[in-house]
């Protein structure tokens, strides 16, 4: 158990540094998330009821989702094109640990966007952002970023074992941002897609986060949506763990570690 | 011409890798009507504007997804190692860097009436039959000006090498600041005088127009305008470095 967290740790640290100079998921944890919370910022703030929070949560969750999304789906394809997936394959070290500590290392990175998206409400625009629960706000924002760092390692293998898949993922950023209620409720959207968004983590780390920041949900309902935080999470990961296997088993059959 | 055609039709399907239409209907379809919905529904929910602003905003919008493929033609290049053959080549450039932008054009208009469409069926847009004419000038104008963008974004690419940031750039910029999705009334001073510049601006308030029931000549002007401003940038990417 040590070993496999020092080697999580290793892992996430060496992916940290490599993800803090990668120009395209610099561009998802500061560029897009500024240019989407400037503009929603704007669209939103004619509502009578209008909460800057509501926005600079919204932000933030858009900005881990498209970080956790393309680094996710990248995770495992990324180790091939870089000729190192043989010899992730042929270590002793688990490979599931390896990759979940890499996809760790980017999670943290990806809280950048939390940052700026409050900076956005209070520098750009001067709102006082007021924060209802803030430890409510921090568990939630805890257990929102396991359940979308899940959903990053369940995207891992998906993408590798069905590229058709994998590219459709990648088209996942905004429908995930709708279906979640990142920063409109769901219930705009029609009646039959509502079940839908509660099988996805992102849905259940909106309505924590919102909740929580906003002060709507209590503690019943802030529970709630803890629970099925983590059960959609741990699904996900659980499906992940016997997909991490099936990636192996078949590179190994059809000799395509390596690209060459 | 020969040059032009041969270029134009290898590069767009290259691009995409034809051998499954797949990635192409991902990023060329699904996402820009993703878009469309996500921006379209935030708008319902804000209320400043009737909803008819966004989904033809939007709608117009989907043109920067052109931008994408008109740079990647060019940077392609560079990650296959063909771009100091082309360089080199005798072959003139502005026919093999338009060609590269042609069939974008083409795309891009596909791109743009399946949002249409998807804002009139979906979200119960209505478009005036004598505004139709008007609204597909309007889509025509805003491709050819956002390819006049791809192109310049390509010869960044000489220089810049993450071509993909550069265009996401771009289209971040331009659904902020060319009127998609908040109004230019709205925006600072500064900020909306630079929106004048933003290739799109012009068609994005021509469509609006047409589907508000205004006649052609009421927006001839403002297409003129992105057309020139879409010229601009062509040249600047064909001029001698």
């Amino acid at each position: 158990m040590t070993a496999a967290l020092r080697l999580a740790r290793q892992s996430a640290w060496v992916n940290f540094q490599e993800v803090a100079v990668n120009g395209f998921l610099l561009f998802a944890v500061v560029w897009q998330p500024l240019f989407v919370g400037v503009t929603t910022m704007y669209m939103l703030r004619h509502r009578a009821d209008f909460d800057p929070m509501y926005v600079v949560v919204g932000t933030a969750l858009s900005g881990i989702w498209s970080t956790l999304l393309f680094a996710g789906s990248g995770a495992i394809s990324h180790e091939r094109w870089t000729g190192t997936l043989e010899l992730l394959a042929a270590s002793p070290a688990s490979f599931f640990v390896v990759i979940g500590g890499k996809l760790a290392g980017t999670t943290i990175f990806s809280l950048g966007s939390l940052v700026l998206a409050f900076g956005i409400g209070t520098v750009l625009f001067g709102y006082p952002v007021k924060i209802a629960e803030p430890g409510w706000l921090a568990v939630s924002l805890l257990l929102a970023v396991v359940a979308l760092w899940a959903t990053g390692m369940f995207f891992a293998p998906l993408a590798i074992l069905w590229r058709t898949v994998g590219r459709f993922l990648l088209v996942l950023e905004y429908p995930v941002f709708a279906l979640s209620g990142f920063l409109f409720p769901v219930l705009l959207l029609p009646n039959w897609i509502v079940p839908i968004t509660n099988l996805l983590p992102p849905y259940w780390a909106a309505v924590a986060m919102h909740g929580a920041a906003s002060g709507d949900l209590d503690l019943s309902g802030l529970l709630r949506a803890w629970f099925f935080l983590l059960l959609t999470g741990g699904v996900l990961l659980v499906i992940a763990s016997r997909l991490f296997v099936e990636v192996l088993t078949r590179a190994r059959r059809a000799g395509t570690l390596a690209l060459s | 011409m020969r040059l032009f055609t041969v270029t134009a039709f290898y590069s767009f399907r290259a691009l995409f890798r034809w051998l499954s239409p797949m990635p192409y209907l991902c990023f060329r379809a699904l996402f820009p009507l993703a878009q469309l919905g996500f921006f379209a529904l935030i708008g319902t929910y804000g209320g400043g504007q009737p909803l008819s602003f966004y989904l033809v905003g939007n709608a117009i919008g989907t043109a920067t997804l052109t931008a994408f493929g008109v740079s990647q033609a060019v940077a392609d290049e560079r990650q296959q190692g063909t771009l100091s053959y082309l360089l080199a080549a005798p072959a003139p450039r502005v026919p093999i860097f338009f060609g590269r932008a042609a069939l974008h054009v083409a795309d891009g208009m596909i791109n743009m009436i399946a949002a249409l469409a998807i804002a009139v069926m979906v979200f119960g847009l209505r478009v005036p039959v004598d505004g139709i004419v008007g609204v597909v000038v309007a889509m025509l104008v805003a491709t050819i000006a956002i390819c006049g963008v791809g192109l310049l974004l390509g010869a960044v690419a000489y220089i810049v090498l993450d071509t993909a940031v550069l265009a996401n750039f771009a289209m971040f910029i331009i659904l902020l600041l060319s009127g998609a999705n908040v109004p230019l009334a709205e925006l600072p001073g500064v900020v909306a005088a630079i929106a004048q510049g933003i290739p799109l601006t012009r068609s994005v308030a021509a469509a609006r127009l047409y589907v508000g029931g205004a006649s052609f000549d009421a927006g001839i002007g403002l297409l003129l305008g992105d057309l020139a401003l879409g010229a601009f940038q062509l040249a600047r990417n064909t001029s001698p470095t």
